[in-house]
């Protein structure tokens, strides 16, 4: 159903890509592999698209196609490069995708604040699917989150960071801090607020 | 080779017209995807780069570096596949290659088991570390990096890093840990044990069913052992005494006390031990029993299959009147394979096979037979198991050319559970019968227990 309602995002999007544009043949194409399910091939696709003009929108499908071929981390990057690259792009099924993408790298916190800007704006079926997922979060949240939580966090992005993943790496830092805020009494939270920083500071 | 990736690597049909700016993008697309390790999307962009640019050269190149790195079995899988399989060493080649192509902590990690797996204890230890610093791979670090601080006798070391291993989220490791940290409190370079099990018998006298007296008995048991060469090597040696007292029958009190010393070697899936011991035992107050015993046993572990065999001289020498005749030399052979399940559950399956040469021939028998045991681990905390076995009897022919032949059923359940980390609650039932060509020879027994143990390692 996510399928079907992406690619017909796609193609109001595309509709406004002028023919004969090699990346907006391109982006059709991704489009088409997308939807009958050939991620493979709608990644490449999606690629081109954007070395060969489409620009910063093509990176959001790049992001989608990464979740669907099961690259989470690789996806999160893509979707924090495409906001930077072209906010107006973002929609809110791009976001419900964003949303899957963080709650698949247990970022929880994040998806359930994507997810409720989703709500039913993209149609009742990805609604539905929103609120299920937005349940299942609130299920893990019925405690407050024990300090090994947070250090797991903060030690798994350390580690994003050194591997050079740095919006994974601020995600997870801020994640961090938002657990450690859920907490009866915060617990490393300057910890988490510099390593977004740090992050941040050394994002392109 | 699948026929999916000869397809993927086939030659390229070049497009009825080129177009080098397109195939410029997918080539520098299948380089993004290759660089992030993806070859499938890298194949596809550069399959497409060169159908659109034939002349693209160092495309050409990629793509056939691409089929045939996948052609190649992947080193990684490779070496798990022989480390289950019980060859550490070659289980290590290949991950040595795969950290070259690779160098993750996973592989790290992989590294040091078959180090430690090899007894290479100090080219271990940094590889655990490496792997524990990864959050994926810590925990599963922390139980080898446990187990090697067990072998060096440090315990304590030991005993943190399976309790710190005991949180993981994975129930196998987090069960495996919870298990080693029992161990690792009950082993050192001198463990002490002793254990209670009150025990009920319908038959104490082994008498025939007419004359079958039920009664019950105290039991006790101590034992200390100690490897002073360290966990798990070398050297061991042991001794044990048990005492029964009958509540009634106290002809039938009964007391052993034994000792052992012997040496274990271990290998990589494989290994052997020689020991020799000496046992004395007394029945109702008088000496009953001096024996010897000189084992020798081999166990072959290529991954959850072992496979063992040994063979004991026991000499013996009977002291209680009217049975001296039956002094003599038994020959014990054994041959065993059990299955170890996910959790630690097993499945063994023996057979035994016997010769009794009393001093006096008329008393020489043989006896054979199979056995098995199915031991059920329950939860972290609890096992559960059954055995039996038949065994079959014949005694060498007499003067007059007659063999008795008797038939020995044997079955039992049992259960235990852990109370911390020292003490152990269990319970047993059971019964066994006999039948006999003896007049009078054939009997049975119904016998059940409920005990404590307990154990502590020292050093």
């Amino acid at each position: 159903m996510r399928l079907r309602a992406f690619a017909a995002m796609l193609a109001v999007l595309l509709s406004g890509i002028a023919r004969g544009d090699d990346g907006g043949t391109h982006l059709r194409a991704g489009a088409s592999a997308f939807r009958d399910g050939r991620y493979d091939r709608a990644l490449v696709e999606f690629r081109v698209a954007g070395r060969l003009g489409a620009g910063g929108e093509a990176t959001w499908y790049v992001a989608a196609a990464l979740l669907k071929l099961g690259r989470v981390d690789e996806a999160i990057e893509a979707f924090d490069a495409a906001e930077r690259e072209a906010p107006q792009g973002r929609d809110v099924v791009l976001d419900f995708y964003r949303a899957s993408a963080c709650y698949e790298a247990k970022l929880y916190l994040t998806a359930d604040r994507l997810l409720a800007q989703v709500g039913e704006k993209a149609g009742p079926r990805i609604g539905q699917e929103a609120a299920r997922l937005r349940e299942r979060i609130a299920a893990l949240f019925t405690q407050p989150p024990a300090e090994a939580v947070v250090d797991w966090y903060l030690a798994q992005a350390d580690l994003e960071l050194r591997a050079g993943r740095r919006a994974l790496a601020r995600a997870l830092y801020a994640e961090a801090a938002a657990l450690s805020g859920r907490r009866p009494t915060p617990y490393r939270a300057d910890a988490a607020a510099a390593g977004i920083q740090a992050a941040a500071g050394s994002a392109p | 080779m699948t026929w999916l990736l000869l397809a993927a690597c086939a030659a390229v049909e070049p497009a009825p017209r080129a177009d080098p700016m397109a195939a410029q993008a997918y080539a520098e697309a299948g380089e993004t995807e290759l660089s992030a390790g993806s070859f499938d999307t890298a194949r596809e962009a550069f399959r497409e780069a060169l159908r659109l640019d034939p002349s693209l050269l160092r495309v050409r190149e990629a793509l056939e570096r691409i089929c045939d790195a996948e052609a190649a079995p992947d080193p990684f899988e490779e070496g798990v596949r022989l480390l289950d399989a019980g060859r550490p060493g070659a289980a290590l080649e290949r991950f040595e290659e795969a950290r070259r192509r690779s160098p993750d902590a996973g592989t790290a990690l992989m590294l040091g088991i078959c180090r430690y797996e090899l007894g290479e204890d100090e080219a271990a230890r940094p590889l655990l570390l490496e792997a524990q610093d990864d959050p994926l791979t810590a925990q599963s670090a922390d139980v080898f990096l446990g187990l090697l601080a067990l072998r060096a006798g440090n315990r304590s070391e030991a005993a943190s890093r399976f309790a710190s291993a005991g949180g993981s989220a994975d129930p196998r490791l987090s069960a495996a840990a919870s298990e080693l940290l029992k161990l690792s409190r009950r082993a050192g370079r001198i463990v002490v044990g002793a254990a209670i099990d009150p025990r009920f018998d319908t038959n104490v006298a082994l008498a025939s069913d007419a004359e079958a007296r039920a009664d019950g008995a105290a039991v006790a048991a101590v034992n200390v052992s100690s490897r002073p060469l360290g966990w798990g090597r070398g050297l061991y040696v042991n001794a044990n005494l048990l005492y029964r007292q009958q509540f009634s029958a106290r002809d039938y009190d009964f007391a052993g006390a034994g000792g052992a010393a012997g040496w274990e070697w271990s290998r990589p899936a494989l290994a052997a031990s020689l020991e020799y011991g000496a046992e004395a035992y007394a029945l109702g107050g008088s000496l009953y029993l001096l024996a010897q015993r000189l084992t020798a046993s081999a166990h072959w572990t290529p991954g959850r299959l072992s496979l063992g065999g040994s063979y004991r001289l026991r000499p013996e020498d009977f002291r209680a009147s009217g049975w001296e005749s039956y002094s003599g030399y038994r020959h014990t052979a054994g041959l065993d394979a059990s299955w170890h399940f996910d959790g630690g559950s097993s499945l063994a399956l023996s057979w035994r096979g016997e010769r009794h040469d009393a001093f006096s021939a008329a008393l020489s028998d043989w006896e054979t037979g199979p056995w098995i045991l199915c031991l059920w681990r329950a939860g972290a905390d609890v096992r559960a198991g059954v055995q039996a076995g038949v065994l079959r009897r014949w005694d060498d022919a007499d003067e007059t050319g007659t063999s008795l032949r008797d038939m020995y059923l044997h079955g039992e359940a049992f259960a235990e559970y852990d109370l911390g980390t020292q003490w152990v609650l269990r319970a047993g039932v059971g019964a066994y019968r006999t039948a006999s060509q003896a007049q009078g020879g054939s009997y049975g027994n119904v016998f059940a227990s409920v005990g404590v143990a307990w154990a502590r390692g020292f050093f």
